[in-house]
This record gives structure tokens, C-alpha cells and sequence, in this order.
């Protein structure tokens, strides 16, 4: 089997197949730093809401709330009634270090269970509103250790999961929508040995772990699960 | 909310005649058949386990295979996976097909699955090797889930049951799709958006569960642990 080659997404992921270390085509840092903030936002309200449920069947995502980006940070532009809250995640959520953190193209639709929009969803809010204060890559970083030391940010409980099954949604330059996928939060531990106890990213293996996450101080090591259709019943791509 | 129609060992063995019934409907196999009829030769057992999960996995697996007495280690393993072929009496504990000695289902646990849910398969396995009837297993098991000896499946538990091989019920007749498996709480299923429309997450008729057992849902994925394609 082709492992997929992880790239993706919500909340830090990101880095190659597994690898923590820069791949070779990311030195030329084609996003160096932030670009100007419009270049992040969506001018049309509408449209963010559509991509935002995009990120999860109908008959989860229309019951969803629904928040959108603006120059003063993510608001709620629709109440839900299921728990689940979409969103679509700028490139900022992906791992420090990653070569796509100020990609302004970047638009990641993502919808978090009701756990996880109390717990996950929090810090893409935080590191967020630390973005729109003009914090830079490094001052972020080390904000978001401040926060989580402290216990401003939560740990999150069990059964965190997020889907990602958005075709429009465009990840980063590298693999654009990806694969349609879920998205499973474990604790930190899970993490070792490359998520052994996942058989993450072991040869044959429908499970993949991004080991550039553990860059990140988030308390939790993020598993993804590749599935056969986007979020509208097409096929994905073939893993 | 959308149930596998017909489906799997409870692991992932469950059938559909009771998708929909409110209690044990009638069974082909209302009673245990001879323990030998749920015993295979112990090579194939150990190859049909670890086609369970992707070789990378299972290779390094502990290996369980079922005797007259129960389930003994076959292979040791050395990265806290524990593959097995599961019997039928894993299924949902109002399954009608909880006696059915074709059920083999092939399934690698992950470490929080060796540590919460295997020890529940194990005792029903015991018990059932020992005579009990099917009530008398939902009876012992309630019992341990309400003293505190089992409990629901530890957060991150799950299972691959990505082999061809197998045989989850007399619908499907044979291993279903490709899958991974996770155990979650009863009441988790909604939380997880689990069986609703469109969703990749599918569960098993919850009739056929009761509240005091490990409830399996299923992700299909692409390729089988060979790595061909499921098509």
C-alpha cells in the first residue's frame, strides 16, 4: 500500500510522511512570515459558511454552529443544535516550523465533535486571536506553552474526533484537498514510537500520524484516518 | 441513523435479523454446538489472526488462538498488539447468531484494546467454554461491569479487521470490508456523528448490544492488509 503522504491539517498537523524534520523543497520558505491579513479572510460571509459545512456530510453539518473569520477573530455566524462546530482553519493551525504556517491560501474546512469544539477547537481560536494581534510564528509558539502551563487552554477529554472531508478545502501547496478523513485525539503518549499504539504509519496501515506534530505543544497526538468518500458521497482519491 | 444492514463479529460479528428487534429474535443457533466445531488447526488459526492488521502490525503481534479450554498464546509479540480470531459469542450479546460456529472474525487490538475489551472477550470465552448459557453470560457480565471489573472500552481502544479472510455472518458470509474498528461507550455513538447519513463512521444495530458490553463501530478504509483494494 501507498502510505499516504500526510500533509494535512487541522490543528497543526503537518509535515511529510510522518518526518519531523523540514522537507528539502520547504527552505525556500515561500511564507516567511505573515501576508497582509485580508489576504486570510474571506470576503464573502456566505461562502466561508458553505466551506465551513462542507468539511462533514449534511446530516451533521446542517445542524452544526458554524463560525467565521473577520479582521477581530472567529465569531459564530450560525447556531447549531448537535454539537458539532465547522470552521474553516487558516494556515496558522498547522505545526510550527511548517514551510505552509503563513500560506494565505490556505483554507482548511474542519468540523469538531462536541468535545472537541470544547477543547481542540479553543486553541485554533487562541492561536487565532494571537495571529490578528500581530504575534509572529515564535511568539505564538511560545505563548501557547504560557497558556497551556498555566491551564488557561483545556486538555482534551476522551472521544475528541473532527472530520475533514471537504473537497474544496485546500490544505496546504503540496497536497491541496488531500484525502476526505477523519480525525482522532489522543493523548500525548500516543505519540510514541512514531504511534505504535495506532499502528500509525506503518507500512500497509490506514492510519497516519504526523510525528511533526510533536513539535507542537498541544496536549494531544493527532491520528488520521483517510475514507472513501468526500463529505458530498464522490469517491476520494484512491490511498 | 444508519446501521451496517447486516453485519459483523463484535468485535465486528453481528447479524442484521436484529437490526430492528426489541429483544433475541429466533435463532438458527439457539444453543452452543459442540466446541469443536469453533476450533481450527492452530497454523491457520495464527495466519488467519494476523491478517487482521497490516503486516508492519501484526508480525509483531501476540497471537491468541482458541482451544477447548480457551484462548492460549500462540506467538509472543513485542508491541503490545494482541491479534486473535474472534468466535461469534464475541458478538452483541442479543445477537442471533451469538452460537453460530462459523463466525470467525480475524482482528488486531491495539494496547487500550488488549488492556479494556480483550479481558471482556476472554471471560466470555471462559463462560461459554464452560456451559453458560447466553443469558447467563449477559448475566455474569453485567455483574462484572457493575462491580467495576470491566468497564467501558479505554479511550483510543480499537481494532484492525482488515483481513479477506473470515467469515462475520451468515449475511455476509464472508469478512465484509476492510475496516478498522474503534470500541467506544454506549452512549458515545451520537457524539461521534456515528451512523448517520453520509457519515464513514457506521455502527452496528445497537439492538443487538446491550449497555454493559463494548459497542464496535467501523470505518471502512481502502486496501486490505495485503494491500490490495476493498473494492
Amino acid at each position: 500500500m501507498n502510505q499516504p503522504r500526510i500533509v494535512v491539517a487541522a490543528m497543526a498537523v503537518i509535515s511529510l510522511a510522518g518526518g519531523a524534520i523540514r522537507p528539502a523543497w520547504a527552505i525556500a520558505a515561500p511564507y516567511a512570515q505573515m501576508a497582509p491579513l485580508n489576504r486570510y479572510l474571506m470576503p464573502n460571509r456566505q461562502r466561508e459558511i458553505d466551506l465551513a459545512r462542507s468539511a462533514a456530510p449534511p446530516s451533521i453539518s446542517r445542524r452544526a454552529t458554524v463560525l467565521v473569520l473577520d479582521a477581530h477573530g472567529y465569531s459564530t455566524a450560525e447556531e447549531g443544535t448537535n454539537g458539532f462546530t465547522c470552521v474553516v482553519e487558516r494556515s496558522w493551525t498547522k505545526s510550527f516550523d511548517d514551510d505552509n504556517f503563513w500560506n494565505p491560501k490556505v483554507r482548511a474546512p474542519v468540523c469538531y465533535n462536541a468535545a472537541a469544539s470544547q477543547s481542540v477547537l479553543r486553541y485554533t481560536v487562541f492561536r487565532t486571536a494571537l495571529v490578528l494581534a500581530g504575534a509572529s510564528e515564535a511568539q505564538i509558539l511560545a505563548r501557547l506553552k504560557q497558556a497551556i502551563a498555566a491551564g488557561r487552554l483545556p486538555t482534551p477529554p476522551n472521544g475528541n474526533v473532527a472530520y475533514m472531508m471537504s473537497k474544496q478545502g485546500y490544505i496546504d501547496d503540496h497536497v491541496k484537498a488531500w484525502y476526505p478523513h477523519l480525525m482522532f485525539y489522543a493523548p500525548k503518549s500516543a505519540g510514541a514510537n512514531a504511534g505504535e499504539s495506532w499502528g500509525a504509519d506503518r507500512r500497509g496501515s490506514p492510519v497516519v500520524y504526523d510525528a511533526g506534530h510533536a513539535i507542537n505543544p498541544e496536549p494531544w497526538a493527532c491520528f488520521f484516518v483517510p475514507v472513501g468518500h468526500w463529505s458530498d458521497g464522490s469517491a476520494g482519491p484512491p490511498t | 441513523m444508519k446501521t451496517i444492514a447486516c453485519a459483523l463479529l463484535a468485535g465486528g460479528l453481528a447479524s442484521c435479523a436484529a437490526a430492528s428487534a426489541q429483544t433475541a429474535p429466533a435463532s438458527a443457533y439457539p444453543t452452543m454446538a459442540p466446541v469443536e466445531k469453533y476450533l481450527m488447526p492452530a497454523a491457520t488459526e495464527i495466519a488467519m489472526a494476523r491478517s487482521a492488521g497490516p503486516a508492519s502490525v501484526s508480525a509483531r503481534a501476540e497471537v491468541l488462538v482458541l482451544t477447548k479450554n480457551g484462548y492460549v498464546v500462540a506467538a509472543k509479540g513485542d508491541n503490545g498488539w494482541v491479534c486473535w480470531v474472534e468466535r461469534m459469542w464475541t458478538a452483541g450479546l442479543d445477537d442471533p447468531e451469538f452460537w453460530n460456529p462459523k463466525g470467525h472474525g480475524p482482528t488486531c487490538f491495539n494496547p487500550p484494546a488488549v488492556r479494556s475489551v480483550l479481558p471482556q472477550y476472554l471471560a466470555r470465552t471462559k463462560w461459554a467454554l464452560e456451559g453458560d448459557t447466553r443469558e447467563q453470560i449477559a448475566k455474569k457480565a453485567r455483574a462484572a461491569y457493575a462491580d467495576r471489573q470491566f468497564s467501558d472500552p479505554a479511550p483510543d481502544s480499537f481494532a484492525f479487521m482488515m483481513s479477506k479472510q473470515g467469515y462475520l455472518n451468515d449475511q455476509i458470509k464472508g469478512p465484509w470490508h476492510s475496516h478498522v474498528m474503534p470500541f467506544i461507550a454506549y452512549d458515545q455513538v451520537a457524539t461521534w456523528a456515528a451512523g448517520f447519513e453520509g457519515s464513514p463512521i457506521l455502527v452496528p444495530p445497537l439492538s443487538t448490544f446491550r449497555r454493559y458490553e463494548p459497542l464496535t463501530i467501523f470505518i471502512p478504509v481502502h486496501r486490505w492488509s495485503d494491500g490490495t483494494v476493498d473494492p
